[in-house]
Order: C-alpha cells, then sequence, then structure tokens
C-alpha cells in the first residue's frame, strides 16, 4: 500500500473518527496534553473482567491525533488490558523506526507515514497515552 | 517608502547563504532568525584566530580574545545606548529575566508587594514571576489586553505603592506590534515602580534607547536579531546593579577568594561567572553591525510595512480569523491567525509540504492563549530576507489545507 493510500485511510479516520464521543461515569478517563500545541485529549475506558468494553474519545486535537485515536479504539475494543502496551510499543517502533513488516497490524500500518515527520509523533501517541493512564499501565 | 523598503530587501537578501540555494519560505523569524553571511563569518574567526581563554590568560592570544569580547560587549552596548559596564551577557533572554528575578528581586520584594505582566507574555517573562511571588508572598498581577490588542495601562490596582515592578514584553510573540513602553516606563518611574522590558521580539527591528525610556532592566538575545544562538544580554540600570546579586559563583567573577570570604569584581564581571561565550559575543556585535548597516527605522518600516500587507492578503480569505496586533493598528511583523475547520498544526504541516515554514502552537504564551481561548494558532513571522513573494505561497497554502481538511 502506498504513502498517498495510508494518507488516505488516515484521513477517512479523522473525517468520521471511530470511538469520538461522550465520556460518560461509567468510563475510567485517561488525560492526555500536548504542550507543544496546546491540544488536549480525554479517553475514557470501561473495563470487564480484565478486557476493554468501550472506548471513547473527546478532542481538541489535530488530524494525525484524531486519526490514530480512532485506529487505537477499533484495535483495543474487547481486548485485554494486558495486550495494550504491545499495541503501544510496536507503534512506538511504527513511528520512530519506521519497522513495518508482515506481522505489523494491519490497521497501524498507515501511521508508518507519520514516522518522517518527528515533530508529529507525539500527536500520533497522546490518546495512546492518555488510554494507558487510564489503564493505570 | 516602497522605494526605501526594496532598498532594505536587496541590500539584506543577498547577505544571506540560505537565500541563495533555498526555496523556502522562512516565516518563523520570532523564533529564530537566519543569519547573515558576517555573522556566520565572525563565529567562524573567533574560532580560527583568537581561540583563547577570556580573562584568564597572560600571553597574548588570550589578550586578543579578552580584548575582542569587551569590544563586542561595548557594540552591544552601544546599539541601546548603555554603557558596556551596564551590559551583561547570559545564554539568553530566558535566562537575563531570570536573573533578574533571582539575582536582584528576590532579595527586595516583599509579601503584599505586586508584580505586574502582560497577558500576552511569552513564558520566559510570566513564569520567573510566578514562582517568585510563590516563594515569597508577593503577588502576580495581569495587565490586561482588550479586543483590539491595546494594554488597559489604566486598569485599576496597576499604579497603586504597592506594585514593586511591571515586566512588559516590548512586542508580542504571538500578537507582534508595539506596546507602549516608554509611557508605562515613564509613568512607573514618577510612582517609584521598576521595570523590566523584554526586548527579544522587538531588538531586530525598532530602535532602542534605554537612556530614553527609563527602563531598569531591558533583556534580549542575538538569535532573533540575526545573531547566533547561545548568547543573550541584559541591560541592568547602575543603581539597580548595585542591589544585585550574581547567579552564579565560580572563574571569572572573583576579585580574592579566601577560605571564608568572596569578594566580587565589578560589574559586568561579577555577572558572568564561568568561561565567556567568545564566538558568540563576537557573532552578537556583527549582528548589531549588520542592523546598523542599515538607516535608523528603515527595518522597522519594511517589516511592518510587510506585516501589514501579509494581513491584508488573509483579511480577504473568508475562512481566516486574525488576531489582533498588540497596539492596535495593523504594522507589525508577527502575524497570527486560525483558518476556520484546519487545526494549526494540520495548517503547518500543508504549509511545511508547500516550503512555507510558519509556526503552530501556543508559542510558549499560554496567558495569552487561555485569554484568547485558542489551544494553538499559527503564526508568521517576518524578517528582513521576506518580500511579498512570500505571501501567495501562504495563501496557497491555506487553501490546500481547507480543501484537505476542513
Amino acid at each position: 500500500m502506498s504513502n498517498k493510500e495510508h494518507q488516505a485511510i488516515l484521513m477517512e479516520h479523522y473525517k468520521s473518527p471511530h470511538g469520538l464521543g461522550v465520556i460518560n461515569e461509567k468510563h475510567t478517563v485517561g488525560k492526555g496534553v500536548n504542550s507543544l500545541c496546546g491540544d488536549e485529549i480525554r479517553v475514557g475506558v470501561v473495563v470487564e473482567n480484565n478486557t476493554i468494553t468501550d472506548i471513547k474519545f473527546e478532542a481538541r486535537a489535530c488530524s494525525i491525533c484524531i486519526a490514530s485515536s480512532s485506529i487505537m479504539t477499533q484495535i483495543l475494543t474487547n481486548k485485554k488490558t494486558s495486550e495494550v502496551n504491545s499495541f503501544y510499543e510496536e507503534l512506538l517502533d511504527i513511528l520512530k523506526k519506521n519497522d513495518v513488516s508482515a506481522e505489523s497490524h494491519r490497521l497501524l500500518i498507515p501511521l508508518s507515514n507519520i514516522s518522517k515527520m518527528p515533530s508529529r509523533h507525539k500527536c500520533a501517541l497522546l490518546s495512546w497515552e492518555a488510554l494507558r493512564d487510564a489503564c493505570k499501565l | 517608502m516602497a522605494g526605501v523598503g526594496r532598498d532594505v530587501h536587496s541590500k539584506a537578501i543577498s547577505q544571506f547563504s540560505y537565500y541563495q540555494n533555498s526555496g523556502n519560505h522562512y516565516l518563523d523569524s520570532a523564533a529564530t532568525t537566519q543569519k547573515p553571511d558576517s555573522v556566520i563569518d565572525a563565529v567562524t574567526q573567533g574560532y580560527r584566530h583568537f581561540c583563547a581563554p577570556v580573562h584568564r590568560g597572560s600571553y597574548p592570544l588570550s589578550e586578543v580574545a579578552s580584548s575582542a569580547y569587551e569590544t563586542a560587549r561595548s557594540k552591544v552596548a552601544q546599539f541601546i545606548n548603555a554603557s558596556a559596564q551596564q551590559l551583561i551577557f547570559t545564554k539568553s533572554c530566558t535566562e537575563s529575566i531570570n536573573h533578574v528575578a533571582l539575582g536582584w528581586a528576590k532579595s527586595k520584594i516583599k509579601p503584599g508587594h505586586k508584580i505586574w505582566i502582560s497577558q500576552m507574555e511569552h513564558n520566559a517573562n510570566y513564569l520567573p514571576w510566578l514562582q517568585l511571588c510563590k516563594e515569597t508572598g508577593a503577588e502576580l498581577k495581569i495587565i490586561e489586553i482588550d479586543s483590539e490588542g491595546h494594554l488597559q495601562i489604566d486598569q485599576t490596582g496597576l499604579w497603586d505603592d504597592s506594585t514593586f515592578l511591571i515586566a512588559l514584553t516590548h512586542c508580542s510573540n504571538i500578537l507582534g506590534g508595539e506596546t507602549p513602553v516608554q509611557e508605562v516606563c515613564d509613568k512607573a518611574r514618577n510612582h517609584g515602580i521598576y521595570t523590566l522590558i523584554d526586548a527579544a521580539q522587538s531588538v531586530s527591528h525598532i530602535p532602542i534607547d534605554v537612556k530614553a525610556l527609563g527602563c531598569d532592566f531591558l533583556a534580549f538575545s542575538a538569535h532573533k536579531m540575526y545573531g547566533p544562538e547561545g548568547i543573550g544580554a541584559l541591560y541592568i540600570d547602575a543603581q539597580r546593579q548595585l542591589e544585585m546579586s550574581p547567579l552564579l559563583l565560580g572563574g571569572g567573577s572573583i576579585e580574592s577568594v579566601s577560605e571564608q570570604q568572596i569578594r566580587l569584581r565589578e560589574a559586568p564581571h561579577c555577572f558572568e561567572a564561568g568561561s565567556p561565550n567568545l564566538s558568540g559575543a563576537l557573532g552578537f556585535a556583527a549582528a548589531v553591525d549588520f542592523l546598523q548597516a542599515f538607516p535608523q527605522g528603515a527595518i522597522s518600516c519594511y517589516v511592518g510595512n510587510l506585516g501589514q500587507q501579509f494581513r491584508q492578503a488573509l483579511a480577504k480569505q473568508n475562512n481566516i480569523t486574525l488576531l489582533p496586533v498588540a497596539g492596535g493598528g495593523n504594522t507589525t511583523s508577527v502575524v497570527s491567525f486560525v483558518v476556520e475547520g484546519v487545526h494549526p498544526h494540520d495548517m503547518a504541516q500543508t504549509a511545511a509540504d508547500n516550503d512555507v515554514s510558519i509556526r503552530t502552537g501556543s508559542h510558549c504564551s499560554h496567558l495569552l492563549m487561555s485569554y484568547l481561548k485558542f489551544g494553538a494558532v499559527n503564526r508568521l513571522s517576518l524578517g528582513i530576507y521576506n518580500h511579498s513573494d512570500d505571501i501567495q505561497p501562504l495563501i496557497e497554502s491555506i487553501n490546500a489545507a481547507a480543501d484537505i481538511f476542513a
């Protein structure tokens, strides 16, 4: 898949994000702030029997942050909290090392477009860090 | 006036090697300016020909280095109409302001005193005062601005007896323009209030005369006025200098030392412990030479009018919110804006893809961002090398970003 196709997928997530919605009292909330640009995100998770059954996020953030958040909610809904860190580290490798392989999660691969923009890595990671905060990881 | 402007630009542009081979439209001079060849040469010449310890060696090469360093100090001091003794070199404008907060204000301020800063201060002229007030029981107060960018200098309480210090930016790093520093300093002096002026954003294009201004302190840095990174300056009024303690102690700052006693050298040396930044000072002085080669006021006129042209072009777009200019009016070296439906980070990225370098973010000005209720804005800021030819690529970038994101 080309960079252009990855970009189109990211834009689709940005225009119609999964998981963007209202956080309520059932959610445990984590927060992320990008002090560079003032972006703020709240990620709410519902965890039952160590499984994430729902993720919602509320954000004042850029397209990359919104797209990454959308991808995150798709990947991690119905996953065990113990699996969060391995996906997070996979994203880190994609961003920092442009490390994409046949084993990479297909939904994360479009974010490899961001690897060549170090100043935007924080944008892609913000919601993931907020979710880890919510899950106390 | 247009003729003067063309002269300024054509005289300047050939002195920047960066522009010989770059098609980039660099619109981020409020963060740091490009460097003319004369500054780059001064820094490298320093390492090639004067590389020796300043004020430490008794051999000829060290004498040459010391002399060059002090000549540079005199030049930078003269640039703002100060004496060499009144100007200390620091590593940055931020360090200069911290030096005043910790080396002077901390020992003089009392609980109940008030320090006033404006709503548009950079964090460098906000956080040191916030911290000092927390530590001493003093109170930090904010001079507000109105929706047109006018500083509310008749605000209740500002001129009360409890006001100890007014620390004010001369030119906002987000709103540009110019604040009424002369009026504030005049009034402050009549009320027995001390003043610090943050000139980081103004010194590159607005002539400054500290004697006429009558401020107690004035802070600025080299890298925003076409000089090198890593060196700043602090002007200190002679009386305030007597009340000031060094921020750092160490080599070069003492006259004599015994096991129990330190005798400091005279100013400015007592405030510059550690090996001086010779190459930085040489580059700083070269930047002063570069600026002084233009007629007085010509740079201010050129970048101010260019800023006005950018504002007019942006105002024609129906999808842009323009932030006001500090002090009102339209002439400014800095223009900040938000494109409807386009996050500033996405706007800056789209511009970068089109070889236009603008900034995004809160610009280290969280007080102003909070007041304006923006998490982030886009900012373009101009240098002497910019031209009206830079406007259209920016407008095209805005249109491209709106097509993609809005």
